[in-house]
């Protein structure tokens, strides 16, 4: 298997529509590697220009070493999965996975050997004299995985293969991509705008926006330490609450100031604070941090915000609530069996080591 | 069968009648006897008689009339030129409209635009020029002069209808084949030719018809050896005694005959949808 790298990639569309700038990117041997961002991020640019679809206006691609920003296509040994499967229509599944084999000069017993092979990982045996369009739209999800499996390549790239499906095969293929990941230890890219997905899949995750990486780390790290407010509120679901206010001066206090709350600001951030222009900061908090149970909020007198509830979602699992502080508002996971009413009033604290506190102007995160 | 369904049937029937009637009248005229021809009512039921088909490739006309004709060569012509130009004129022309479909060049739109611009003036308007140009080149009466110009007419047809068929069909396909290992052309020729294939024989047949048909420049700029079918049949209208019109329907009967062969063949690709039904999820 191989690695990738790519060095101060930029991709500019004629005549000035900057879609990647200045990418670096290493994906290790055996990685599973999430691209992740909001749609025209420029993620699957960067994806199509690894697999070579896609020129490359400055910097290089390399995969294991060797040079390959202006190798073509089909001399890169890598395959891909594309969100709409893009199957040869005209060819049995069969002849679909045959086909880069084919391409390759393969002898005609080892391709029905592979392609055999991959259908029965895939659990395709069945489908391989079939039409694509006989097919539905996770057994075309399939044969498209098959395609790609059969010529063993040194990386594999998708480009958003899950989207098409529906949520219930969503969460059953990210397993069995996960599962296949393990078993053919490869080292696989993977394009998505769904957090979740990359947030279960990949080893390490990549969050783009606006043609610029924001961070690359671990998915746990990504949640914990965001590097930015986009990541802050990109990871997660529901994402994390952001509360615009300002730093002020209390006697011999910092704090963050915003409406219906004042909050003590920890003494280390004091000097890195003082980056932010007009003192405009932001604070953010996940919402299992926000806490409204007694035994938690009685214990910080000081912290305490004193809260409308406006939405209660039950979701079964645990509750979200809706929470406004005159015009703070923000949103509160608290166990399942916890239900407050609407139109409530009630105390409510941030769990202290939880906050995070961006810079207004710039987004960057004061606490990562 | 209700009511709306039989006035339905009824109609279809009515207007197949009134198209098919003079391609009918022609056929029935192929297999009578000139007595037959001319009787008066028209006679339905008749001996019908080959002697008006033998009498194309005899060098001498059924009933003396003053036509000495080699309607095979005219037949081999029209087919040589026909089939030719038609042939070019899809191999280049789906060449061309993948590249307009792929490929955003500088000015593509422009260069769509004149490409279709060369068939906006009517054909009465472009043939003295092409007449002169021809003179000049040395290309009247030549096979290679008849098949560049009837190329040159079916080159924007095909590459504006093939183009909207390659648009329809996911360029991702395309880009599969090329990360299975095939070169750009590879793709175009075993991916996404195999997906057109009703545009091409949608194309095939109506530029066929289009030259098979053609009149204007064929009496302008072919001669003896290079004759096709229509001009030698309007020929055949000016003999000294008289139209021989068994005659004449023999020939034509004979000349919609592969038109309505080829139709029939691509029939299965014209019916569009049939085969581009691209995948989707």
């Amino acid at each position: 298997m191989a690695h990738v790298r790519i060095e101060n990639v930029h991709k500019i569309y004629p005549p000035d529509t900057v879609a990647v700038q200045n990418a670096n990117i290493e994906a290790l041997d055996k990685e599973f590697l999430a691209l992740v961002g909001p749609s025209g991020c420029g993620k699957s640019t960067l994806l199509r220009m690894i697999a070579g679809l896609e020129s490359v206006t400055e910097g290089d691609i390399y995969i294991d070493e060797r040079r390959v920003t202006h190798v073509l296509p089909k001399d890169r040994n890598i395959a891909m999965v594309f969100q709409n499967y893009a199957l040869y229509p005209h060819m049995t599944v069969y002849k679909n996975m045959a086909f880069g084999l084919k391409m390759r000069k393969t002898p005609k017993r080892e391709i029905e050997r592979r392609v055999k092979n991959a259908a029965e990982i895939l659990g395709i045996e069945e489908l391989l004299n079939r039409r694509p369009q006989h097919l539905s739209g996770g057994e075309r999800q399939r044969a498209a995985l098959g395609r790609a499996i059969v010529r063993d390549p040194k990386v594999f790239l998708f480009d958003e293969p899950l989207s098409n499906l529906d949520a219930q095969l969503r969460a059953q293929m990210r397993a069995e991509l996960k599962k296949l990941h393990a078993r053919l230890e490869a080292t696989m890219i993977y394009v998505t705008h769904d957090q979740t997905e990359a947030m279960t899949m990949g080893d390490r995750i990549i969050v783009l926006k606006e043609g610029a990486i924001q961070q690359i780390a671990t998915p746990l790290h990504l949640y914990v330490q965001p590097k930015n407010r986009f990541v802050a509120q990109f990871i997660g679901n529901p994402p994390m609450n952001l509360i615009e206010g300002r730093m002020a001066t209390r006697e011999q206090r910092r704090v963050f100031e915003a409406p219906g709350m004042e909050l003590d600001l920890p003494r280390p951030l004091w000097p890195a604070l003082q980056a932010a222009p007009d003192g405009e900061i932001v604070l953010g908090v996940r919402p299992e941090h926000v806490r409204i149970d007694p035994e938690f909020t009685q214990t910080r007198p000081t912290a305490r915000i004193s809260a409308v509830v406006e939405v209660v979602e039950p979701l079964g699992s645990e509750t979200l609530a809706y929470l406004n502080a005159e015009g703070s508002v923000f949103i509160a996971k608290m166990p399942p069996t916890s239900l407050p009413r609407v139109n409530e009033r009630l105390e409510a604290a941030f769990e202290p080591e939880q906050i995070h506190f961006f810079n207004a102007a710039s987004g960057e995160s004061f606490t990562a | 069968m209700n009511l709306k369904k039989m006035l339905r049937v009824v109609l279809i029937v009515a207007v197949s009648a009134l198209y098919a009637f003079p391609v009918l009248w022609v056929v029935l005229t192929a297999f009578k006897e000139r007595i037959d021809i001319f009787t008066q009512p028209p006679k339905l039921f008749f001996t019908p008689t080959l002697d008006n088909f033998a009498s194309i490739f005899s060098d001498s006309a059924s009933d003396g009339s003053a036509f000495s004709s080699d309607f095979g060569r005219y037949f081999l012509n029209s087919a040589l030129l026909s089939f030719g130009s038609v042939f070019t004129a899809i191999v280049f022309g789906t060449m061309g409209a993948y590249a307009a479909s792929r490929f955003p060049f500088k000015n593509r739109d422009f260069a769509m635009f004149s490409i279709l611009s060369t068939r906006m003036l009517p054909a009465v308007a472009v043939v003295i020029p092409v007449y002169l140009l021809y003179r000049t080149l040395n290309l009247m009466n030549t096979y290679l002069g008849m098949t560049l110009l009837y190329t040159a007419f079916n080159l924007p047809f095909v590459i504006w209808m093939m183009r909207s068929f390659f648009d329809e069909i996911p360029r991702e396909i395309e880009e599969a084949a090329m990360m299975d290992g095939s070169s750009r052309f590879r793709a175009f020729y075993r991916v996404a030719l195999p997906q057109v294939k009703s545009g091409i024989a949608g194309a095939a047949v109506i530029s066929l018809l289009f030259t098979w048909n053609e009149f204007l420049f064929a009496s302008m700029l072919t001669g003896e050896e290079t004759r096709t079918v229509p001009i030698a049949l309007a020929q055949t209208l000016q003999g000294e005694r008289g139209v021989d019109w068994g005659k004449l329907a023999a020939i034509e009967t004979l000349y919609i005959l592969p038109v309505l062969i080829a139709a029939a063949l691509l029939q299965k690709y014209l019916l569009r949808g049939l085969t581009f039904g691209t995948v989707k999820g």
